[in-house]
């Protein structure tokens, strides 16, 4: 008899989870989105600094009819993009051997804490002197933010491969690239899938702190830009659109994800 | 001279150096294993049993002594040694059939055999109907009979169990078991299994080792006469109980 309460209240749950999920939460956006909107009409502030969504969404229609939009986009997501591929050409190997090597673990691992622990704007300066304000500078600073949440993924995946699993690969007289992709891969590859998510998103951020550093384009440099001019509608726009950048890096690895580790779900 | 599946294990003596000092595991442990023999080994925990084990494979060298398969000496892994542990330990991301085809992906057999092999030894545990499942879907049960069979299937010579039904409840435990005998009476191999229960190792076994509290010693080394096939009515027998007397005896010394 107790049985049945308990079910009840569960399916209870999965519907209130349900509602809030695909009818509170939009209804809660939407409220925002037009208390932001009488704020506005109010003239409660001036329309230079808070604009109204309507002027963000028209500024930014004219800048994609001239073509001008796309190419920022188009700058800071290849930043991202080729930043984030050093990221994981670096930080993979790294982990890997940080794993695997107790001695150049305890000899690098300090070293490698510490690089993780400068701030990337405290080097600004550095950057700009050594790698100038051109693509190189701002895929370092994505690099920079984005190899150590891969590297650490990489080092518990790899540390967490089931010795048992090892030894059996030992007996079976398997050489170490066959122990790599038939074992310490495929183990390790959750870890990895939520390290690159972490990574991924970040990479936008790294691509927009290095635009702030110093460029000539991107949509942070389209920030910069909208602060000289005053130009609070193209501010709002850029930020909305680096948002949804990240958002979307996030996305394409969450699917990755789902293909990859499609086995967890059988 | 030597018969093939025949290991011997000669003054095995083993340490291990721990933050609270030298820990011996193993002190002059010395045994023959003939061919196509089963043989339990039973030890108080924490003697030394899964120590020896790892060094019979070959995956830990020992300090002093040797082990020797067929009259040659072993000193790394070997095919012809496999190997099941308390946990089924298989690949999560892997299928039943992948899973138990591993083994054979490391010995140049054409894709066609590997795939047959599987087929037949799936077929053998019954769980031909799992094949393309994931080892989430198994039960503890099938996934330790999986295990078993990933271990049969490149055909090795010798059979080394560590505690293999030690996660499994009492009845999967005597199905198991049963099905462990019924599988080894079809591919014949010497067995060395590690086990808890004095009751299992004298059911399954041709004769049960009895090693000593750290430093592990075999203290006792009983044969185990009872005709085959044996049941679980055997342990009513005078013959079981008296074997079981003597194997606690051993234990408790
Ligand atoms: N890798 C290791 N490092 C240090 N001590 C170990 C290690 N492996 C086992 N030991 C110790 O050696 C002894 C024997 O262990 P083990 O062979 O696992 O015993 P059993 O399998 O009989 O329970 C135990 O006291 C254990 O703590
Ligand atoms: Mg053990």
């Amino acid at each position: 008899m107790a049985v049945v309460p308990a079910t009840r209240s569960r399916i209870s749950q999965m519907n209130w989870f349900w509602v809030l999920r695909w009818f509170l939460a939009p209804i809660l956006g939407m409220g925002l989105l037009a208390l932001w909107i009488a704020v506005v009409e109010a003239e409660y502030y001036p329309r230079f600094i808070l604009p109204h969504p309507f002027d963000i969404f028209d500024r930014m229609q004219v800048l994609y009819e001239r073509g001008i939009l796309e190419r920022h986009v188009m700058v800071t997501l290849k930043e991202a993009l080729a930043g984030l591929a050093f990221s994981i050409v670096l930080a993979l190997p790294l982990g890997y051997i940080v794993a695997r090597s107790k001695w150049l673990s305890a000899l690098l691992l300090p070293y490698l804490v510490a690089i993780r622990a400068i701030p990337v704007v405290a080097i600004a300066a550095l950057i700009v002197i050594w790698l100038g304000t051109d693509i190189k500078s701002k895929i370092f600073v994505v690099t920079f933010i984005t190899w150590f949440p891969l590297m650490e993924a990489t080092v518990v995946g790899v540390q967490n491969v089931d010795s048992h699993l090892r030894d059996l690969m030992r007996a079976y007289q398997a050489n170490p690239l066959q122990i790599f992709w038939k074992l310490e891969l495929p183990a390790a590859m959750p870890n990895l899938m939520s390290g690159l998510k972490i990574s991924a998103t970040l990479a936008v951020v790294g691509a927009a702190v290095g635009e702030l550093i110093g460029a000539s384009q991107g949509l942070a440099y389209l920030i910069v830009f909208g602060r000289g001019t005053s130009d609070a509608p193209l501010v709002f726009g850029a930020v909305g659109i680096l948002t949804v950048l990240s958002l979307a890096f996030y996305g394409v690895v969450a699917a990755l994800e789902h293909f990859v580790l499609a086995w967890r779900r059988a | 001279m030597t018969n093939n599946g025949s290991l011997v294990a000669s003054n095995i003596y083993h340490a291990y150096d721990a933050a609270a000092g030298r820990i011996q595991a193993l002190e002059n442990v010395s045994f023959s294993l003939g061919n196509e023999t089963f043989t339990c080994l039973v030890g108080p925990s924490g003697c030394g049993k899964s120590t020896l084990l790892r060094i019979l494979a070959g995956l830990v060298q020992p300090e002093s002594g040797s082990v020797s398969l067929n009259g040659s000496t072993l000193d790394s892994p070997r095919r012809k040694i496999g190997l099941v542990f308390q946990d089924a330990t298989l690949m999560p991301w892997r299928t039943v059939i992948q899973n138990i085809m591993l083994p054979l992906e490391f010995t140049g057999l054409s894709r066609q055999e590997q795939r047959r092999r599987a087929d037949s030894m799936l077929e053998l545990l019954g769980l031909s109907e799992f094949a393309n499942a994931y080892p989430s879907a198994l039960s503890g049960g099938m996934a330790q009979r999986l295990a078993i069979g990933r271990a049969l299937i490149y055909d090795p010579e010798v059979l080394l169990l560590d505690e293999p039904f030690g996660a499994l409840d009492a009845l999967t435990r005597e199905y198991v078991s049963e099905e462990l005998l019924r599988i080894w009476s079809q591919h014949k191999k010497t067995v060395l299994m590690v086990t808890h229960s004095i009751q299992e190792a004298i059911l399954l076994s041709d004769r049960v080792l009895v090693m000593s509290p750290r430093p592990g010693r075999i203290v006792k080394d009983v044969t185990i006469d009872l005709p085959r096939p044996r049941s679980l009515d055997d342990m009513l027998g005078t013959d079981f109980v008296r074997l079981e007397a003597q194997v606690r005896a051993a234990l408790r010394r």
